[in-house]
């Protein structure tokens, strides 16, 4: 189970107070979908259970089957199983793709006390996952996201999430820059992902991608806070009415 | 200086003529643009008169020659090993060899209408101090003359010990459409002060690729001279893992039109004792030709880098493409990145650049691969392999590139 209990955050740079006492229970298989106007604290979020610098837990905890993760380091959470799709992933010029991703894996597996995986045998689970997502092979021999479009993009999120498998993902703003046809692949293939034991939060500001995936409860957020929750109608009720009367 | 008796007169006058030319040189001229950077003494005192603090080096650096049909030249202590020209000396209808010795010892020597002509040319507006001393100090070396239409890799090697002097004169003749790649590998506890003229005739494709292993204990200077005649392609490639001093100054001279000549540098140093100072100069002579350079320096525990970079561009040298770019990582707070690009453009129809960045790893880079349970060293490591990328996609040599991977991971280690 995913936990966050009365989070507050401040960005260090800035000296601000962004996250205002968030409190959320995920339980496995379950998918949560949070909406809120810009500037409600949605990315900070993402960023702050990924374990991004700079964003500083002033109080609160964050847990991940009743242990904390604060203390630890960005890599070592995604160890753990967690997983943030970007809303802008990085372009890396020089870094292969696919080296990329068998580093990531291996160091996964190195530091769960697990072999790690030769390129013959993770070129092996690579090329199912691949083709399991319909993404071309020839996608993953470019460097790291250069060049590639938004759709692109976000399809390699999806591959690096069918790879390593994790157990809590974050989907920030998925959606971004893409058009319908590059939100059904996407969200098809974040679909065919779920499962009894991975659970999802999908950050967003539309509710059209909701459409594809079904969340179990969706949550409001403005001004650092969660305030409201419903299920899958709330979205349809922001869609139809906007933010403005959540808000006052 | 004293000549040696047996020498030509063609060598001879030249020595003469370098012994003059260095005379007036005020080595000490700190004011010089071309010294703008790094003191001359620091190349002239430690290569004549001084030995660097010497550390053992336990890592294997060597190159893996194994299963390798190229041919190989050898070179130990400063002296060539003629018997490494046994293999080359068998091809006789592709090149003709010879050692510097032998050379400048035949009075109808083919070098002597060639050599010191890509030195002169390079010689304006500065006088190159250090080219003129390995002109004077200079007794071993190899000329090679490459014929028409041949195809072959070389590799030239260079070993030392108990840090002599390695004062070498090379002289290559690259005659009409031929393709010759040469990487020269240097080893050791040495000195080394390299001077290679090259000579690229029409429609030649040279590629020259030089490893300055980081077991070098003592000062590096090397200067690599082209004259390029019409529709050549010349890649220089220089690769720097020395802590020590390494001046790698190359100057093309594009005399034909439609030539082709890029200039890459990859420098990776860690410790304050380390320079690396590329001195560059591309020039134009005729239409229609295309300049690249791109100088890339990794740098930590107060290493230094200097690239001085020019491109000159002449007044009939129309349709000149040429493009200059400088990147510095800088991996801690102490080190420093020292940049004089230049463009001297007399042409009106050009397309010139150059540009410098330097800077630190990019934390946005970091968190994503972090992100991805990637440790930070492990991550740190990877920005840095890329960051060098463009250099090692330069070339094709899957041994090269191999090397050159095992240096930079060693150095990460």
């Amino acid at each position: 189970m995913f936990e966050i209990q009365n989070l507050h955050v401040n960005i260090s740079e800035v000296d601000k107070k962004i996250i205002d006492g968030i409190n959320l229970k995920i339980n496995p298989g379950e998918v949560h979908a949070i909406m809120g106007p810009n500037g409600s604290g949605k990315s900070t979020l993402s960023y702050t259970l990924s374990g991004k610098d700079g964003y500083q837990v002033i109080n609160g905890d964050i847990k991940l089957d009743d242990e904390s993760i604060l203390e630890l380091e960005a890599d070592e959470r995604a160890a753990k199983g967690i997983f943030l799709a970007f809303q802008y992933p990085i372009e890396i010029p020089g870094v292969g793709n696919l080296s990329f991703m068998r580093t990531a894996l291996n160091s996964q597996r190195k530091y769960n006390g697990n072999s790690e995986l030769n390129p013959a045998e993770f070129l092996k689970v690579l090329k199912e996952k691949a083709n399991n997502l319909n993404i071309d092979m020839e996608m993953l021999k470019r460097p790291l996201n250069v060049g590639f479009s938004g759709g692109e993009k976000k399809r390699n999120e999806i591959l690096q999430m069918a790879l390593l498998e994790p157990r809590f993902c974050v989907l920030d703003e998925t959606d971004s820059g893409l058009d319908v046809d590059a939100m059904k692949q996407v969200s098809n293939g974040v679909n065919s992902l779920r499962s009894d034991n991975r659970s999802f939060l999908i950050i967003t500001h539309y509710q059209r991608l909701l459409n594809y995936i079904k969340p179990d409860f969706v949550h409001i957020m403005a001004k650092g806070k969660i305030i409201k929750t419903a299920g899958p109608e709330l979205a349809i009720e922001v869609e139809e009415h906007g933010y403005t009367h959540l808000l006052t | 200086m004293c000549f040696d008796n047996k020498n030509s007169y063609w060598i001879d006058s030249f020595i003469k003529k370098y012994e003059e030319s260095f005379k007036k040189v005020d080595l000490l001229d700190r004011k010089s643009e071309y010294w703008r950077f790094a003191s001359p003494s620091i190349w002239y005192d430690n290569y004549i008169n001084k030995k660097l603090p010497s550390e053992k080096q336990i890592e294997n650096f060597s190159f893996n020659y194994d299963g390798m049909t190229d041919f190989f030249i050898k070179f130990k202590d400063g002296m060539l090993d003629i018997s490494s020209l046994t293999e080359l000396n068998k091809d006789e209808k592709n090149i003709e060899v010879s050692s510097y010795k032998d050379a400048v010892t035949n009075e109808n020597h083919w070098s002597s209408k060639k050599f010191g002509l890509a030195q002169t040319n390079a010689e304006k507006p500065y006088k190159r101090p250090l080219a003129l001393f390995n002109g004077l100090d200079s007794r071993e070396g190899v000329f090679i003359k490459f014929k028409k239409g041949m195809r072959k890799k070389f590799h030239i090697i260079y070993e030392g010990n108990e840090q002599k002097k390695s004062t070498i004169r090379n002289l290559f003749d690259f005659e009409e459409d031929v393709d010759i790649t040469i990487i020269e590998h240097f080893y050791g506890d040495s000195k080394y002060n390299i001077v290679s003229e090259f000579f690229n005739d029409k429609n030649s494709k040279i590629e020259h690729i030089k490893i300055i292993n980081q077991d070098i204990t003592d000062t590096f200077i090397y200067h690599l001279f082209g004259n390029c005649q019409k529709n050549s392609n010349i890649k220089a490639i220089n690769f720097s893992f020395s802590e020590n001093p390494v001046r790698n100054e190359v100057n093309l001279h594009l005399e034909g039109p439609e030539c082709n000549a890029t200039v890459a540098s990859l420098g990776f140093g860690q410790k304050a004792t380390s320079i690396c100072d590329n001195t560059v100069f591309i020039s134009h002579q005729e239409e229609s030709s295309k300049s690249r350079q791109i100088i890339k320096n990794a740098l930590s525990g107060g290493a230094k880098a200097i690239f001085q970079g020019k491109i000159y561009v002449s007044s009939v040298a129309q349709k000149t493409d040429g493009y200059q770019m400088s990147n510095g990582l800088i991996l801690t707070d102490n080190c420093q990145f020292l940049v004089k690009p230049e463009l001297e453009i007399y042409a009106d129809d050009v397309v010139c650049s150059h540009g410098s960045i330097s800077g630190t790893l990019n934390d946005d880079h970091l968190f994503y691969l972090q992100s991805r349970g990637i440790p930070l060293l492990e991550a740190q490591k990877q920005l840095i392999q890329a960051f060098f990328a463009e250099i090692l996609n330069e070339i094709n040599d899957e041994k090269v590139i191999n090397h050159i991977q095992k240096q930079i991971s060693i150095k990460l280690a």
